[in-house]
């Protein structure tokens, strides 16, 4: 089978302006064993991105990972450097108290979480675009619905032919 | 056919939004007219500060008792301004309250700004501002490192934790509409929205991973908004100070900072969406919610002035008592009933439909709240220090021409990069309409 990632002919781009159209495509295309490598809407569609999308964890993992890491940096910053002052109590409070120091540690563990968050976005992202490297047409940000689905050379015809059924706008082999 | 009507409907959408941040030749002069007139603003405000810088503190009005004015009671408004951004975009998205979508690109942008207008003033208040690098973590000379229970220190923190984590919340909703700008323009525009949107180019795996990603810094968001102005509020609590030590500041401080926000949502927005032609999408409807919001919120205020009466009138130490009633009767009184008058008794204006629904009685009543709540958070600071324990000290406090002058150009530096940021991107925003339209379309 030929890789879209290495840019030879692989598969075939369909433009729909029927979200509903679309999901039959994807329905017909799994019953052909032809793998729909991905779906484009101009705005989040829960059908279509269970139908298009595989399932991520990675963004919560990573933002629980990026909320612990926060969590125990917090703490670690706050008691290690009040531990290397002198011993100096200021108005008979001791210095390592841990209650002020849970402010600092709720902090880093929200700033932590948010850019762990984030980070497995970007990386989830920009997966999404290797794995469909020809795929984009403007209308998918616009107003338009996309599918792009991966096969070998042979079956081409067979998949233009399912896309021209289901009812595509244009199409065109990537 | 069927697909039809979604998809002129879905165009619409982007050609109604895109239209927004392009300029007619005399919006194009109004609006370079408003951005270089807030410049001129905050220019002035920047030279009396260098004078100040100059000459030191004596040139403000603080002075022993009162040595928070202006300029901390301003850290705390704009501070309180910034909430509702993140309560309107996070908390009622949340919530799957649609009509959000609407304000929410305004209120985002409003958040971010206003934490950068609050951010100044603790180091204006510093005097010697240079040195304001001493509030990060490092050790000095002596080997010292930061007090971590210093309420200042915990600002720091807080404030920094809470600009980060609304540019991050702010820049995603927008990626997948500077994916919208790329695609429709040409030439530099395109050239810098196509680095904006990263790439973006609408797969299901994206939209996934935008649609977790969101909801993670909402509800993450949320709670920042809670811990924010309860930290705020114990830069005041966590003082031995009458008026001030009081276990109810952290959520009447959080109240009061979302009823400012959500004025300041009604300010901004009712004169954008005529400026930017957006009355298709910010409706009366959207602004009728955020008046009834506004009631709420102002109700709940309402609640915490009475408490905070009730048990300074009933406590039997004569402190708090004195120090509330010099609020309603002492040198500050002006202050105290304004904040009833346009916190407590204005909003009630709202229960009216016919109010609710006027645009001209809606950004009316937004500027008094704004007016009241920045009486209520100077006169919760100022009268406390003037009115201490000891009346042997008792002061009271006159801002100088450079507090009132820096002050007020805060307002233009708010709106100056207000202006300039809601200006450059799409001001309503484009794929969350699009996907409200979806899902009344799928029924």
């Amino acid at each position: 089978m030929a890789d879209p990632a290495r840019g030879r002919s692989a598969g075939v781009l369909a433009v729909f302006d029927d979200r509903r159209r679309l999901l039959n495509a994807i329905h017909t295309a799994r019953m052909a064993h032809i793998e729909p490598v991905t779906a484009f809407a101009p705005a989040y569609d829960e059908e279509l991105v269970e139908a298009a999308a595989g399932p991520s964890r990675t963004i919560g993992a990573m933002a629980l990972g990026g909320a612990i890491a926060g969590c125990i940096a917090g703490f670690a910053l706050t008691i290690w450097t009040t531990a290397q002052w002198p011993t100096l109590i200021v108005g008979g409070k001791p210095l390592l108290s841990i209650p002020p120091f849970v402010l600092i540690a709720f902090e880093t563990t929200i700033l932590m979480a948010s850019l762990g968050a984030v980070a497995a976005f970007l990386r989830r992202a920009a997966v999404s675009r290797r794995d469909s490297p020809a795929g984009h047409e403007p209308a998918f940000t616009d107003a338009h619905f996309g599918l792009l689905m991966r096969c070998d050379g042979a079956r081409i015809p067979e998949a233009i032919e399912l896309v021209r059924e289901a009812g595509a706008l244009q199409w065109r082999v990537v | 056919m069927p697909g039809q009507s979604l998809t002129v409907e879905l165009h619409r959408v982007t050609d109604d939004i895109f239209r927004t941040f392009t300029w007619s030749r005399v919006g194009w002069f109004a609006y370079w007219g408003s951005v270089g007139l807030c410049g001129y603003g905050w220019s002035i405000a920047g030279l009396l500060w260098i004078q100040q810088i100059y000459s030191g503190l004596q040139v403000t009005g603080l002075n022993h008792p009162v040595m928070w004015g202006f300029y901390i009671t301003a850290f705390v408004f704009w501070i309180g301004v910034a909430h509702s951004g993140t309560f309107v975009s996070a908390i009622l998205y949340l919530f799957h309250a649609r009509w959000r979508t609407s304000i929410a690109r305004a209120a985002e942008t409003m958040t971010i700004v206003a934490v950068m207008t609050a951010a100044i003033f603790p180091v204006l208040h510093l005097g010697r501002a240079w040195r304001f690098y001493w509030l990060i973590p490092y050790p000095n000379e002596r080997g010292l490192w930061v007090n971590f229970s210093s309420p200042l220190i915990w600002d720091a923190f807080a404030v920094a934790t809470y600009f980060v984590v609304s540019v991050l919340f702010w820049y995603l909703s927008l990626v997948p509409d500077f994916a919208v700008v790329r695609d429709r323009s040409g030439g530099r525009q395109r050239a810098i929205f196509r680095r904006l949107a990263l790439g973006w180019s609408g797969t299901a795996g994206e939209w996934r991973g935008f649609r977790r990603a969101y909801g993670i810094l909402a509800a993450i968001v949320t709670a920042l908004v809670v811990s924010v102005h309860s930290i705020v509020s114990w830069d005041f609590a966590a003082a031995i100070v009458p008026g001030w030590h009081s276990t109810i500041f952290a959520p009447y401080f959080v109240a009061g900072a979302i009823l400012s926000g959500l004025a300041m949502v009604l300010t901004l927005v009712i004169p954008a969406r005529f400026l930017l032609g957006a009355q298709d999408y910010v409706t009366v409807d959207h602004l009728e919610n955020v008046g009834k919001l506004i009631i709420v919120m102002s109700l709940i205020l309402t609640y915490s002035y009475v408490m905070e009466a009730i048990f300074s009138v009933r406590d039997d130490r004569p402190f708090t008592r004195s120090t509330f009633l010099f609020r309603v009767t002492g040198d500050f009184w002006p202050l105290f009933w304004t904040t009833i008058a346009c916190v407590s008794l204005v909003p009630l204006s709202l229960f009216r439909r016919r109010v609710r629904r006027s645009l001209t009685a809606l950004f009316c009543i937004s500027l008094l709240i704004n007016v009241g709540m920045w009486c209520e958070r100077l006169m919760t600071i100022v009268t406390s220090l003037a009115h201490d324990f000891d009346p042997s000290v008792w002061g009271t406090y006159r801002p100088s021409v450079f507090e009132w002058t820096i002050v007020g150009g805060s307002i233009s530096w708010f709106l100056f990069w207000y202006l300039l940021l809601i200006g450059h991107i799409p001001a309503v925003p484009i794929a969350e309409t699009k996907q409200n339209l979806l899902e009344s379309h799928r029924g």
